[in-house]
């Protein structure tokens, strides 16, 4: 599998948040009994449980009044701080992009959270190992899209080639963070475009306050040493042969795609 | 852009070198430059053995899009679901909700009913609820009445609730012998069914038969509070009152104007479709509302506007188009040939031209208070993309939901927005039309099926008496005839059109629609309606299965429990209006006041508080069926699973039901308590008038459906596709839904392809997406209602159809002739076999309601049927023509004459049945005259009204002025006789009233600023109802006392300020919130119930993001959270500053994440003029900080360890 991104359009989404659900009905994980969130965004902040965020801020600025919807998960660094912090290996980064945290290998030591610059592993006291979003790594192996693509109503979401889709919305005229961010994380596999807010999308007013320019960690322990232990922990994993409905409507996905593309409109 | 496509055999391959890398050691991994990251199965991550699973095709059952869903399931254990990507509705795509749905599902949701119960403790008394007026003393009261359950058999349970109703039909002499005939009167049934639009079409058929079996139109459902105004407004103007677009095709709409709708939360998926035209750059987003909703954020123009100024707002545009605009609209020679092609009378157009004359920008600006400059701005932009501006090459179209319709002149504001596009051109054409949007997954199917307490199942007007009945059998013996063959006898009178053969006029037409209907259901169901001897129609007996008259509605039964002292039980199935009810407290009272009720849900919901039996039911998944949606296209679901525990789908409830109340004898049918058991179906002889035998029927109703078609035990005793296809049959609206020659159910189809050229409305597929050949639509699988003139005038094209000499059950107007066709035809089966188009040519209003019928005068509807049972089981007809010779006759058998399909009729449309069909400009609402302490009122139009109009608005200022607003109220209607009444100038004797013929601005009951209230004042005292509380009934005086006309009414503390309430949905959740609070995924996303506020009240007031504040009013008080936002609008309205707050009305006291504050509890039940509808959408209130510990909310459920714990 080639290198592949997801584009949050932030232009399209109606934050509709069928994607933090969608998140959690693919990955399994449990809802949270949250209270009330005076911006909308709940919960506020990620958990363990909750991988990705939708957020909401109401911004008033000499063009009026703006409600921005931003969304919030791991951004799937191509340096990824992260992996290269993890003392045991159990940060994988894929070819696809995905940048994978393997629960069968975690320790639980929480360097990644030191490292991470975006501020997204969670650590679960419960289980004792950490947790983020795994680009829906068991669905991109498989020919599906990851579950937050596939859910959203309105295309705000975007699945693909990572330069193939880069291209594309730039030459759109779209302004797209994350395929060039720094020397820390490298691109991020996560990107935003927008037409709407050019200009916007590292001013922290906006959206900068989560679109970092210079995402950097300073502390960054030297893990890389004690990082080959953790192999000594692979498991092993027999891949089962694939339920033949479910593959088909990836199939079936696919060629609503290039009907679609191919059809003309 | 996506993988490239792998085969199944490409990927087994690779997964199997992955596993072997897996095995390879880690030394030799690393000299081969790896660790290769690892190999994941498909749901390994969330644990989900998809791979095991087997899939079962659905319908969401949340909004009305109507979006497809695959559910992967293990034996009857629900692990995942996905859009459906076949589906052109969703494309694959899942709003929130869709996807949470697994979470209803009984194994995701210790919530659910699984069992019958029967409540063993005392319901809260009715005294005590009268002095509740806030939510403390509320709470208080029904924390001490809280019910206690035993849990029973269905067995049981069925034989309490059918000796109860025993008792109480028999306190009442429930008996149908009158002293004019066998018939019962629908109103005084004792027992109430509410019946929700979350049923199937089957189920809502079944309900709406089983109460009219029953002697009862105590009928009615949801949609009465959601677009009951829709439908009489749309229905009343165009012909039905439904979205004319779908949901798709508003990717095609040059101008959008979002106006009382918000489908960015509420159908999020049809927002997928509008975007696409968006993103384009052919669609322009024009959104209006009081709150900036999350459509708003996509909107290119956006304006502020105050709740109830509607028509207001929309008469600007009127005024722009005809006033402002050069040359004004009416002079371009596309609007004279659209409105000609309406057949509008341009007469009626000068009389709205005129009454729009007063809607100035300036006067509008100071109604709605919206900028004069950016009322402008949306008037020509929104005028200048129309049909009759564009020569009907780009159309603006119009969004609604309780926007526009949840007012006390909701009818008048729903049919402003239909002669706006009426007037422009944007009727009946791909990307131009209306689109309320309805609100439930069903809701558009259960108000086809009509459970509803005015009409039957297709939009059927019920028996209004009995002359209707003798005129009814007399039309019978004429051989079932259309309109143009039907002669209405003399002693009919001019109730029912010109009694002479071939001449027509609307009424003529209704009359004889609804006649055939009515035949449809006496062959269907089993019964009778006529007279006996069948010969005299005059003077025989009239009996009739068919109550009389029309029930208690939604809005107004609590009167019929507390006031009228009529219905004494009731049954409420998936509704839940102790949430949903507005001004809530009279509806606690009702529902304390019944000697039975019986509640049938999936949860312990707020209405089963007062219940006495409760019954756990099914949800849309767990059931088989067909549902409607919005845009009108009937799609099936599959059973899922089986609901958990001993749960049943509503079909067995209500079918089981049926079987108990008829052993107790509850069901006393009139043609059984006469003894009529036989029809003699007669044709008189056309020239001898001699009475010809044609058949005999037996009269037995039908209600058994147990085919054991189904494995499912409950389907096995009620057979979904039994009644799809009796569906079919007796309804006329459903007419071609089954194929009755290749046994196709169409509801099933699932063919994404579109048409091609060649293939009917083939043009019209291919460049719009129409999708004809995914599940199916009424009228006759037409996609775009009104769709008269999109080939000829859009694309520059037409086509043909050749009707081919005797191969088609048609008349002589097309048999063998070549039409010329403009547009949309929808097609049928034709009786001899073949397809043919339905409406020729394109196609107008009324459209369904109006047709021919080539068998007039010749045989019985479907050639007849001996019985119900014979015609619904073995789909047996009798089949016997008479073929008139002279003076004499012969019958002849349908086979020889060509027919191969009888069931499938004789119905067509040619071109003087187009051409009858008008657009209702003008739509008179009162209509005659009354008597009034000696002087006679008369109801007039505008011309008339005009030259009374400033007196009566004067008079009723002063008054108001020196009494109040009240008091000046009562004090006009004693002295008129009516409510917009004056004394005419020209004559003493005679007192002018508003007919309501056109609409104009009317305030909202309660208004907030008095010269408003007083220059347009509310139009609510025409209704007895409303009236109600300004002179409220012995006992009730304080009823007086709930409401506040204008701010100085509501007695606000010092403290606190006076705001315009609305109230809304919101995405996250779903209507009283049982199907979304107690769903953990959704109620993450908002659990608490809260109060959008403006920005700058709140610092005026001291509240702060998430502080408690108390809303209240003379109705209620309740306490919720601050949303502080500027989402919510300061307004300038006539120089006052008014500021709006929003309130979500998601929230109960029963599940998870509760509170008392129940948001109904303060909106006003002032019912449209027309439906009854409640004026939820715009009312007043005070608001101010409160005290934290007033707050009652409570999660009910808490956070476990762990990431996958559930």
């Amino acid at each position: 599998m080639g290198e592949k991104a997801i584009a949050f359009n932030v232009d399209n989404c109606i934050f509709c948040r069928a994607c933090q659900v969608a998140c959690h009905v693919w990955n399994n994980t449990r809802p949270e009994v949250t209270s009330f969130s005076p911006t909308m965004t709940n919960p506020p902040d990620l958990l363990p449980n909750v991988w990705m965020v939708m957020e909401a801020k109401e911004v008033v600025d000499g063009d009026g009044f703006h409600w921005l919807f931003f969304k919030r998960q791991c951004m799937h660094c191509s340096n990824a701080p992260c992996a290269n912090a993890c003392p045991v290996g159990a940060i994988e980064v894929h070819p696809s992009g995905a940048v994978v945290i393997r629960e069968d290998k975690c320790i639980g030591c929480r360097y990644c959270v030191e490292a991470c610059p975006y501020d997204v592993p969670r650590y679960d006291e419960y289980t004792e190992k950490v947790y983020k979003c795994t680009f829906c790594i068991d669905r991109i192996q498989n020919g599906l899209e990851p579950a937050c693509v596939s859910a959203c109503p309105t295309d705000a979401l975007v699945f693909g080639d990572y330069d193939e889709l880069v291209n594309k919305f730039k030459s759109e005229g779209y302004e797209v963070y994350g395929d060039n961010v720094n020397d820390y994380v490298g691109k991020t596999h996560y990107i935003y475009v927008t037409k709407k807010y050019k200009g916007k999308l590292t001013d922290p007013k906006y959206f900068g306050d989560r679109l970092l320019k210079d995402p950097r960690k300073a502390a960054r322990a030297t893990i890389d040493a004690i990082r080959p232990i953790g192999w000594g922990l692979v498991g092993l994993t027999l891949i089962g042969a694939l339920g033949h409905l479910v593959f088909w409507r990836a199939k079936r996905m696919e060629e609503k795609k290039k009907e679609e593309e191919g059809g003309g409109e | 852009m996506l993988e490239p496509k792998i085969s199944r055999r490409d990927f087994l391959k690779a997964a199997g070198l992955g596993s072997l890398l897996l095995l390879l050691g880690d030394s030799t991994k690393r000299v081969l430059g790896l660790p290769k990251p690892k190999r994941y199965e498909l749901g390994e991550i969330g644990r989900k053995q998809l791979y095991k699973t087997t899939e079962v095709r659905g319908i969401c059952g949340y909004c009305s899009v109507g979006c497809g869903i695959i559910f992967y399931k293990q034996g009857d254990s629900v692990i995942h679901l996905e859009g459906d990507p076949d589906n052109p509705l969703n494309e694959g795509k899942l709003c929130p909700k869709g996807e949470a749905s697994l979470e209803l599902f009984g194994q995701h949701n210790p919530r659910r009913l699984r069992t019958p119960m029967i409540r063993v403790n005392p319901k809260p008394p009715v005294e005590e609820l009268k002095k509740a007026r806030s939510q403390e003393e509320l709470k208080a009261i029904l924390e001490k009445y809280k019910p206690v359950w035993k849990p029973v058999t269905w067995d049981e349970a069925f034989r309490y609730i059918a000796k109860r109703l025993k008792e109480i039909v028999d306190s009442v002499g429930w008996n149908p012998r009158k002293e004019d005939g066998y018939y019962h009167v629908g109103k005084m049934f004792p027992l109430m069914i509410e019946a929700g639009a979350k049923l199937t079409n089957e189920e809502a058929y079944i309900i709406k038969k089983l109460a009219t079996l029953l002697g009862s139109y105590n009928i009615d459902h949801d949609a009465r509070r959601c677009h009951s105004t829709t439908v009489a407004g749309l229905a009343g103007t165009v012909g039905f009152g439904a979205q004319t677009q779908s949901f798709i095709d508003t990717q095609f709409i040059s101008t959008y104007l979002i106006f009382g709708g918000n489908p960015a939360e509420n159908h999020p998926v049809s927002m997928r479709h509008t975007l696409k035209g968006k993103n384009k750059g052919t669609l322009k987003l024009i959104v209006v509302d009081p709150r900036y909703t999350r459509t708003a954020a996509q909107a290119d123009i956006f304006a502020f506007f105050r709740p109830g100024s509607d028509i207001a707002f929309l008469m600007y545009i009127l005024h722009y188009a005809f006033w402002e605009r050069n040359p004004p609209v009416d002079q371009l020679d596309t609007f004279k040939e659209f409105v000609t092609r309406l057949n509008v009378d341009l007469n009626e157009i000068k009389e709205i031209k005129e009454i729009a004359k007063n809607y100035t920008a300036e006067e509008v600006s100071k109604i709605t208070g919206i900028p004069v400059d950016k009322l402008r701005l949306i008037a020509k932009t929104y005028v200048e993309n129309s049909g009759v501006t564009t020569n009907f090459k780009r159309f603006a179209s119009i969004q609604w939901a309780m926007g526009q319709t949840q007012h006390h002149v909701g009818t008048q504001i729903t049919r402003m927005s239909t002669i706006v596009q009426l007037t422009l051109g944007n009727m009946g054409f791909p990307g131009g039309g209306l689109n309320p949007y309805r609100g439930h997954s069903n809701v558009q199917g259960t108000t086809d099926m009509c459970i509803l307490s005015h009409i039957l199942p297709g939009y059927i007007k019920q028996p209004p008496n009995t002359l209707s009945i003798r005129v009814y059998q007399d039309w019978k013996n004429q051989g079932f005839p259309d309109a143009w063959h039907w002669e209405i006898p003399e002693w009919a009178g001019s109730a029912f059109g010109p009694n002479e053969k071939g001449k027509v006029n609307s009424t003529k037409i209704l009359w004889s629609w609804w006649f055939q209907n009515w035949r449809r259901f006496e062959l269907t169901w089993g019964i009778f309606v006529g007279t006996d001897p069948e010969e005299d129609p005059k003077n025989g007996t009239v009996i009739s299965d068919l109550p009389i008259g029309k029930g208690y509605t939604e809005n107004n039964w609590w009167q019929g429990v507390l006031f009228d002292k009529v219905i004494k039980a009731m049954l409420i199935m998936a509704e839940n209006i102790a949430v949903s009810n507005a001004d809530t407290i009279t509806a606690y009272m009702g529902l304390a006041a019944l000697d039975l009720l019986v509640v049938v849900d999936l949860w312990e919901t707020e209405t089963a508080t007062f219940a006495d039996v409760l019954l756990p039911g099914a949800f849309q998944y767990e059931k088989y069926g067909s549902i409607t949606n919005s845009n009108r296209w009937i799609q099936w679901q599959d059973r899922v699973v089986p609901p958990a525990g001993d749960a049943k789908p509503d079909l067995w409830i209500m079918l089981k039901l049926w079987e108990y109340l008829d052993k107790y004898g509850v069901v006393r049918l009139p043609s059984k308590a006469y003894g009529k058991d036989r029809e003699k179906v007669i044709i008189k002889h056309p020239k001898t008038g001699e009475p010809i035998l044609l058949y005999e029927r037996e009269i037995e109703p039908f209600m058994n459906y147990a085919t054991n078609r189904f494995p499912d035990p409950d389907y096995a005793y009620a057979d979904p596709e039994l009644i799809y296809k009796e569906i079919d049959l007796a309804v006329d609206l459903y007419n071609g839904q089954y194929d009755w020659y290749e046994h196709k159910i169409l509801a099933k189809r699932r063919s994404p392809i579109l048409r091609r050229e060649d293939e009917i409305d083939g043009i019209l597929d291919r460049t719009f997406k129409l999708h004809k050949d995914w599940g199916w639509t009424w009228p006759k699988n037409v996609r775009i209602l009104y769709n008269m003139w999109t080939l000829s005038k859009t694309l520059g094209k037409t086509t043909e159809f050749n009707f081919g000499i005797a191969r088609f059950a048609v008349g002589p107007e097309l048999d063998g002739k070549t039409v010329k066709i403009t547009g949309e035809t929808g097609e049928i089966r034709d009786a001899k076999g073949g397809i043919r188009p339905a409406f020729i040519p394109g196609h107008n209003f009324y459209i369904g309601k109006f047709y021919k019928r080539a068998w007039s005068g010749r045989t019985d509807i479907f050639t007849g049927a001996r019985s119900a049972r014979e015609l619904l089981l073995e789909e047996r007809v009798v089949g016997k023509f008479i073929v008139f010779e002279g003076d004499k006759y012969k019958l002849v058998d349908y086979t020889e004459l060509g027919i191969k399909c009888p069931l499938c009729e004789s119905f067509y449309y040619d071109e003087e049945v187009v051409n009858t069909g008008k657009a209702a400009y003008k739509k008179p609402y009162f209509k005659g005259t009354k008597e009034y302490k000696g002087k006679t009122i008369k109801y007039v139009g505008y011309y008339d009204w005009a030259k009374v109009k400033d007196k009566f608005v004067q008079e009723f200022a002063e008054l108001a002025k020196s009494l109040g607003m009240k008091k000046a109220v009562k004090e006009m209607k004693t002295k008129y006789g009516e409510w917009y009444a004056y004394p005419s100038p020209d004559n003493p004797n005679e007192i002018l009233a508003w007919d309501f013929r056109y609409p104009m601005h009317y305030e909202p009951v309660e208004s907030p600023v008095f010269e408003l209230a007083t220059k347009y004042p509310a139009a609510a005292w025409r209704r007895a109802e409303n009236y109600r509380f300004i002179e409220p009934p012995s006992g009730w005086e304080d009823l007086s006392k709930t409401f506040s006309m204008i701010p100085e009414e509501l007695g606000a503390p010092s403290d606190a300020a006076v705001v315009v309430v609305t109230t809304n949905r919101m995405v996250e959740h779903f209507h009283t919130g049982q199907l979304t609070r107690n769903v953990p995924l959704l109620a993450e996303l908002v659990p608490e119930p809260f109060v959008d506020i403006p920005k700058p009240l709140a610092d005026k007031l001291g509240i702060k993001p998430g502080d408690i504040v108390e809303v209240g009013n003379k109705r209620n008080r309740i306490y919720l959270r601050a949303m502080v936002t500027n989402r919510v609008p300061k307004l300038s309205v006539n120089g006052k500053e008014v500021y709006v707050v929003n309130i979500p009305w998601h929230w109960g006291w029963q599940g998870a994440h509760s509170t008392y504050a129940v948001a109904n509890l303060i909106a006003d039940i002032f019912m449209d003029l027309v439906t009854t509808m409640q004026e939820t959408k715009a009312f007043l209130a005070y608001i101010r900080k409160a005290s934290p510990d007033k707050y009652d909310y409570k999660a009910n459920e808490e956070n476990l360890p762990g990431v996958r714990v559930r």
